[in-house]
């Protein structure tokens, strides 16, 4: 049996190859979401990194330190960058003079930097932590934001927010109280981890 | 009707057939070859609740004694502690241990510790030993903790429950006891491994200049036998005991207790010659005594697989008093130096414990939640880094099958499984 090839004219294959250069730019036009970039920052030059401690407005007093230790660990395990031991953010803190470690500024920072060796700093808020309700619906819900400043200036070079967890259509229908807190906030972290090295 | 005289004959013979029992009695519980004699220091309550330790002390000396241990007995321990006043009995410093060496005869201590006793129906019990010798800086060579609640195996229609707190109490400082014999009679030798210092002399001469590598060589060829020779050993032998480790019975189901994450340099070697401190954790938990708990079963399980040497706890306390270390949210670098170097240990662990629950009744749900690091002392770099977090129904769906009912049963689970993590990546590098 003989096989007929279709015959593919040069003004078909055109319309194609534009269709497929369309989409692709058209995807450049995406938006960054909740991601600021400075790009003129050369992030592969940051190699050790501190983690201050983060803001709380949740409900919950231990928040801020659950997620920050969360966050540090899964930062030293994705091995791009090397957080520095907890304690030693702390004499950096004592050192700088901060008189409130989670808002620095950039003269703090950079004093902080410089006396820890350290190439960047890492601040963060956590918004929401714990359960929320809606109707007779609950369950668990982080909230956070962070952002990089670089070491040598002070300035904001990264920042980022993720909202994981919190009453789904499947909750609202169904019941059911979520997935637990810990699952969330090692989510939340993973995605924010990942914003930063995209 | 018996007359006097053949009443007494009885009773006499009675008595010397009593005594030669008594004596034949004696002599099997002995361990054979086995002239060490134990000091057992007064049992130190965890538990933040009262608890009858004079009795748990007394059933715990009556319960070695009867199993062949040989311990000093009680009046020569109070002594000791009067007249020395001793004022911590959960732990040991090295000025003290020298002492009671000295004064006892004794080679080795035992420090008991309670962490739960809970009489409310189901009863919950939960107890750890640690054999720390005498020497000239005390080392932990035994640790054993039980967790036991009455709960934990009801059987067909709960014949199989336990209500009264008494005879859990006795099931589990019987184990304690066993435990304690099992390694009297088989207590693991040390292997002749290289020490930290020769292994990095070693790595300096091979990335040396050539000819100091020629002249290495030929000194190194005189030698009976080469540092190569016992490096290959190290890792035959670090291979060996990955491969125990590997091969734990409980090790099936040990991956539900995994950290939820870690990192690990590859700086790390499992080696019986490196020295592990563990200082004092951080307690954020609404339990009180929780880091302490927490320390102490971690120090368990890297005693127990034999992955490094543990300092003795009460000698890192002792000395950081006496440094007068204070951490107010962790360690820093120059504590890193500061401990180290003061210990000879070659690394630290610290962490911080978030949760330390156990709750009381049915169906009880014990959680927790901690994370630690370990630094290395020759760069003060993190070594390795982890979270873990678990609760008592983990992995359970099917008639409670599988459920662990007390908080020290479950952190053994979860330090066990964070050491079988340390030692495969520790075999990466």
């Amino acid at each position: 049996m003989a096989i007929t090839v279709p015959h593919v004219s040069f003004r078909h294959l055109f319309v194609v190859i534009f269709i497929v250069i369309y989409l692709g730019l058209l995807g450049g036009c995406a938006g960054t979401g909740d991601v600021f970039r400075d790009t003129t920052m050369d992030f592969g030059s940051i190699k050790t990194v501190a983690v201050l401690p983060f803001a709380n407005l949740s409900r919950d007093q231990l928040a801020g330190e659950r997620v920050r230790d969360s966050f540090n660990t899964m930062l030293l395990a994705s091995g791009a960058v090397y957080a520095v031991p907890i304690g030693e953010v702390a004499r950096g803190i004592a050192a700088a003079g901060m008189a409130n470690p989670t808002t620095p500024s950039a003269d703090e920072v950079t004093k902080m930097a410089k006396s820890i060796k350290v190439d960047a700093v890492i601040s963060g808020v956590i918004r929401e932590y714990g359960d929320v309700r809606s109707g007779t619906s609950s369950a668990d819900v982080i909230s956070l934001s962070l952002q990089m400043m670089e070491g040598q200036t002070g300035r904001i070079v990264w920042s980022a927010g993720t909202t994981q967890g919190g009453i789904g259509l499947v909750d609202r229908l169904f019941g059911g109280g979520g997935r637990p807190l810990n699952d969330i906030t090692e989510k939340a972290v993973n995605a924010l981890i990942n914003k930063l090295f995209e | 009707m018996l007359s006097s005289t053949s009443f007494l004959n009885s009773l006499l013979s009675g008595l010397i057939v009593y005594g030669l029992f008594c004596c034949a009695a004696v002599a099997e519980s002995a361990l054979p070859g086995d002239e060490r004699r134990i000091v057992v220091f007064p049992i130190e309550n965890l538990s933040g609740a009262p608890a009858p330790l004079k009795e748990l002390d007394a059933e715990l000396a009556v319960l070695l004694k009867r199993t062949g241990v040989r311990i000093v007995d009680t009046a020569t321990i109070e002594s000791f502690i009067n007249k020395h006043q001793v004022r911590y009995l959960g732990g040991i410093d090295e000025h003290i241990a020298g002492q009671l060496n000295a004064e006892t005869g004794a080679e080795s201590v035992l420090i008991t510790s309670l962490e739960l006793y809970n009489d409310v129906d189901p009863p919950k019990f939960s107890l750890i030993s640690r054999l720390v010798s005498l020497n000239d800086i005390p080392e932990i060579v035994w640790m054993k903790s039980v967790g036991i609640a009455g709960d934990d195996a009801p059987g067909i229609l709960g014949l199989g429950m336990i209500n009264d707190i008494k005879e859990l109490r006795g099931k589990g400082l019987e184990s304690i006891a066993k435990s304690l014999v099992h390694y009297s009679k088989n207590a693991p030798t040390l292997k002749k491994r290289l020490i930290t210092r020769e292994r990095e002399e070693y790595s300096f001469r091979l990335d040396g200049l050539s000819k100091e590598i020629r002249s290495e060589k030929e000194r190194l060829a005189s030698e009976s036998k080469s540092n190569s020779d016992l490096i290959i050993e190290e890792r035959l032998s670090a291979t060996e005991d990955k491969l125990n480790i590997m091969n734990d019975k409980d090790s099936l189901f040990i991956s539900r207790y995994d950290p939820v994450g870690w990192y690990s340099s590859s700086g790390i070697l499992a080696n019986q010659d490196r020295t592990i401190a563990i200082i004092p954790f951080f307690n954020r938990s609404t339990r009180k005594h929780a880091a302490e708990l927490q320390v102490l079963h971690l120090a368990m399980q890297l005693v127990e697989k034999r992955v490094f040497r543990v300092l003795e706890l009460g000698v890192i306390r002792d000395r950081m008093l006496n440094m007068h270390v204070i951490m107010s949210s962790g360690v820093s670098l120059p504590i890193v130096d500061l401990i180290s170097i003061s210990l000879g240990s070659d690394l630290l662990l610290n962490g911080v414990v978030f949760d330390y629950l156990d709750t009381v009744g049915y169906g009880s749900n014990p959680k927790v939640d901690f994370s630690m690091q370990i630094f290395n002392r020759e760069d003060k770099k993190i070594l390795w880094s982890s979270h873990s977090n678990n609760q008592g129904d983990d992995g359970v769906y099917f008639f409670d099958s599988g459920r662990i009912t007390t908080a020290a049963a479950l952190t053994d689970k979860m330090c066990r499984a964070f050491v079988q993590r340390l030692v495969e990546n520790a075999g990466r590098n």
